[in-house]
C-alpha cells in the first residue's frame, strides 16, 4: 500500500499520545483499528460526532407522521368501522401503531443512510493494515497525502510513542 | 487527584433551610385544626420524600449488583438520599391519625354495606395497614443501611470485601424493596379508591419517583459542583445521568400509556371511572400539564447530547420533573377526596416549602457527615475516567 503509512502500537495508551502528536503534526489520520473501543481515542483523532442521529431523528418523524396520517385516512375517512362506539379518530388505537412504525423508519432508516454514506457494497473488499488488530495490537493509519512535513517525522513520533513502522 | 473537600453546610443555607421546614411544621398543625384538606397534603408529602429515599438507595443498589464503575464518584449523593426514609416513615405514622379522613374503607359501617369492600376486607382494614407501614420501611431501611454502612467502612479500610457484601445486600434489597414498593403504592395510593384497581399502578409509581429520584440528584450535584466540593465531577457525569433522566421520563409515559389505553379500550366502569374524574373539566387540564411536565418537556429538552451536558438544561430539565412528580401524585391521590374542582391554596404551597426545605436538610446533613467521595472504592479510578 502506498497510499497509507501504518505504525503498529503494543497498547492503547501510546496510541493515543501518538495519534494526538501526529495529527498536532499536521498529518491526516485515516483511521485507527484496535481490538476494542478505546475511550478517548475518537477525541484524539478529531472525529465530530456522528450526523447520522440527525438523519434518525428525521426518519422518526417521518414514521410518526406517515403512521398517524395512514391510520387517520383508513378508519375515519375512507372505511370507517364502527369499533365499541368509539370516535372514527380515536388517538389512542392509533399511539401503538403509530410507535412501532416510528421504531421502523428510525431503524431502517439509519441503517440504509450509513450504507448509502460508507458507499457500502456486497462484497466490496475494504483496506485493513493487518488482521493483528483484532487480536492484541493498536495500529494508526496516516494517510500519505497534501502533508506539509515530511513522512519521515511522522515515522519518528511513532518510534517515539515506541511504536513501529509496518508494512501492510 | 483528590482535592475535593468535604460537604459543609454554611449557616446561611442553613437558616433558609430551618424557614422553610418551620412553615412546612407549621402548615401541618394549623391544617390539622382548620381543614381536612391537610391529611392528603401530608399523604403526598409522605410518598414524595419517601420516594426520594428510595430512588437513592435504588440507584446505590442498581449500581452495585451491576458492577457499574462510572458511579462511583456520585455515590454519596445517593447515598445521602437515603436518610429521608426516616422522616417519610415519621409523615407516614402521622398519616394513620388522618386515615379516617383518606380512606373509604375506614369506615366500617359504609363498607358493611358494600359487597366490593366487604371482600377486600382482609387486606383493607386500618389494623393491617398500620402494621404493614413498619413492615414496608422495616424492608427498606434495613436491608439499605448495610449497604451504606459497608460503603462508608470502605473508605477506613479499603478492603474489598465491602464491595463484595454491598452487592449481595442491594440484590437482596432490590427484590424485597421492589415487592415492597408494589404493595405499598397499592396501598396508600389506590386504596384512596378502594374499589379501583389496577395491576400496573405500582409500576406506573416506580417510574414517577424514579424520574423525581434522578432530577433530585442532578441538582444536588450541580449545587455541589458550582460551590466547589465535587470538583472531579466531569460533564460525562451529568451526561450519564441525564440519559437516566431521559431514559426514565420515557419510560414514565410508556407506563402511563399503558395504563391508560388499556382501560380506555377494554372500557368497563369500574376502571374508566378512574379516568372518567381525571380527564374533564380542570383535572383534564392537570393531566395535560402532568403528560407535559412529566414527560414531553424534559423528553425534548434531553433528547440532544449538548442539553445533556449543559448545567442549565439540566436543572431546568430536572426541575420541571420534580414539580410534574407532585402534580402526578396530586392527580393520583386528590380527585375522590375534594371532587371535581381542584384546589391548590396555601395548604399546598405550605407542605411543598416543607418538603423541599426537609428533603435538602436531611440530604445535604447526612452529605457532611462523610467523604463527599468513597475514596478506597475500587472503581473510584474507573469513575474518574469516564469517558462518554
Amino acid at each position: 500500500m502506498e497510499k497509507y503509512l501504518v505504525g503498529e502500537f503494543d497498547n492503547e495508551y501510546d496510541l493515543k499520545d501518538a495519534v494526538s502528536a501526529i495529527r498536532n503534526d499536521g498529518f491526516i489520520i485515516e483511521d485507527a483499528y484496535t481490538p476494542y473501543g478505546v475511550h478517548g481515542l475518537d477525541n484524539a483523532m478529531g472525529l465530530k460526532p456522528s450526523r447520522l442521529a440527525k438523519v434518525c431523528f428525521g426518519f422518526a418523524t417521518l414514521g410518526l407522521t406517515v403512521a398517524l396520517w395512514l391510520q387517520y385516512l383508513l378508519s375515519a375517512v375512507d372505511w370507517p368501522i364502527n369499533i365499541g362506539g368509539r370516535p372514527w379518530n380515536s388517538v389512542p388505537a392509533f399511539m401503538p401503531i403509530a410507535f412501532e412504525v416510528t421504531i421502523l423508519f428510525a431503524g431502517l432508516g439509519t441503517v440504509f443512510s450509513f450504507f448509502l454514506w460508507r458507499k457500502f457494497k456486497i462484497a466490496k473488499r475494504n483496506y485493513h493494515p493487518s488482521f493483528i488488530a483484532t487480536d492484541n495490537k493498536f495500529f494508526v493509519v496516516i494517510y500519505k497525502g497534501e502533508q506539509r512535513k515530511p513522512m519521515s517525522s511522522a515515522i519518528e513520533i511513532i518510534h517515539q510513542f515506541h511504536g513501529k513502522k509496518v508494512e501492510a | 487527584m483528590m482535592n475535593d473537600k468535604n460537604y459543609t453546610l454554611d449557616t446561611q443555607l442553613l437558616n433558609k433551610l430551618f424557614i422553610a421546614i418551620a412553615i412546612g411544621i407549621f402548615t401541618i398543625i394549623l391544617g390539622i385544626f382548620i381543614n381536612d384538606r391537610i391529611w392528603p397534603n401530608i399523604l403526598l408529602s409522605a410518598i414524595y420524600i419517601t420516594g426520594i429515599g428510595f430512588a437513592g438507595i435504588l440507584f446505590v443498589a442498581i449500581h452495585y449488583v451491576s458492577n457499574s464503575g462510572w458511579g462511583a464518584i456520585i455515590r454519596r449523593i445517593p447515598e445521602a438520599m437515603f436518610s429521608t426514609l426516616g422522616i417519610g416513615f415519621l409523615l407516614m405514622l402521622l398519616v394513620i391519625f388522618g386515615a379516617h379522613h383518606l380512606y373509604e374503607w375506614t369506615h366500617l359501617d359504609v363498607v358493611a354495606h358494600d359487597p366490593i369492600l366487604l371482600g377486600k376486607q382482609p387486606w383493607l382494614n386500618i389494623k393491617f395497614f398500620v402494621l404493614r407501614i413498619p413492615i414496608f420501611f422495616g424492608i427498606w431501611y434495613f436491608l439499605g443501611r448495610p449497604i451504606i454502612n459497608h460503603s462508608r467502612k470502605q473508605d477506613k479500610t479499603g478492603d474489598l470485601i465491602h464491595t463484595k457484601k454491598g452487592v449481595r445486600w442491594s440484590a437482596a434489597w432490590l427484590y424485597l424493596g421492589g415487592i415492597a414498593f408494589v404493595i405499598s403504592s397499592f396501598d396508600w395510593i389506590m386504596s384512596v379508591e378502594p374499589h379501583w384497581f389496577s395491576t400496573i399502578f405500582g409500576l406506573y409509581n416506580f417510574a414517577g419517583m424514579f424520574n423525581a429520584g434522578l432530577a433530585f440528584m442532578i441538582i444536588m450535584l450541580i449545587y455541589l459542583r458550582r460551590n466547589g466540593f465535587l470538583t472531579s465531577i466531569k460533564d460525562d457525569h451529568l451526561y450519564e445521568l441525564g440519559r437516566y433522566l431521559f431514559a426514565f421520563v420515557t419510560f414514565w409515559v410508556y407506563i402511563w400509556y399503558s395504563q391508560h389505553m388499556l382501560i380506555w379500550y377494554a372500557n368497563l366502569p369500574e376502571e374508566t371511572v378512574y379516568f372518567a374524574k381525571r380527564h374533564a373539566g380542570a383535572f383534564g387540564l392537570l393531566t395535560i400539564i402532568n403528560i407535559l411536565t412529566n414527560w414531553l418537556i424534559p423528553f425534548l429538552i434531553l433528547v440532544f447530547r449538548k442539553s445533556k451536558r449543559s448545567e442549565k438544561t439540566l436543572i431546568l430539565a430536572s426541575v420541571i420533573v420534580l414539580i410534574g412528580h407532585w402534580i402526578d401524585l396530586y392527580i393520583m391521590i386528590f380527585p375522590p377526596l375534594i371532587g371535581n374542582i381542584p384546589e391548590i391554596g396555601l395548604l399546598e404551597i405550605g407542605t411543598i416549602i416543607g418538603i423541599i426545605g426537609t428533603v435538602s436538610f436531611v440530604v445535604l446533613k447526612s452529605l457532611s457527615k462523610w467523604n463527599i467521595i468513597p475514596t478506597k472504592d475500587p472503581y473510584l479510578e474507573e469513575s474518574l475516567h469516564l469517558h462518554t
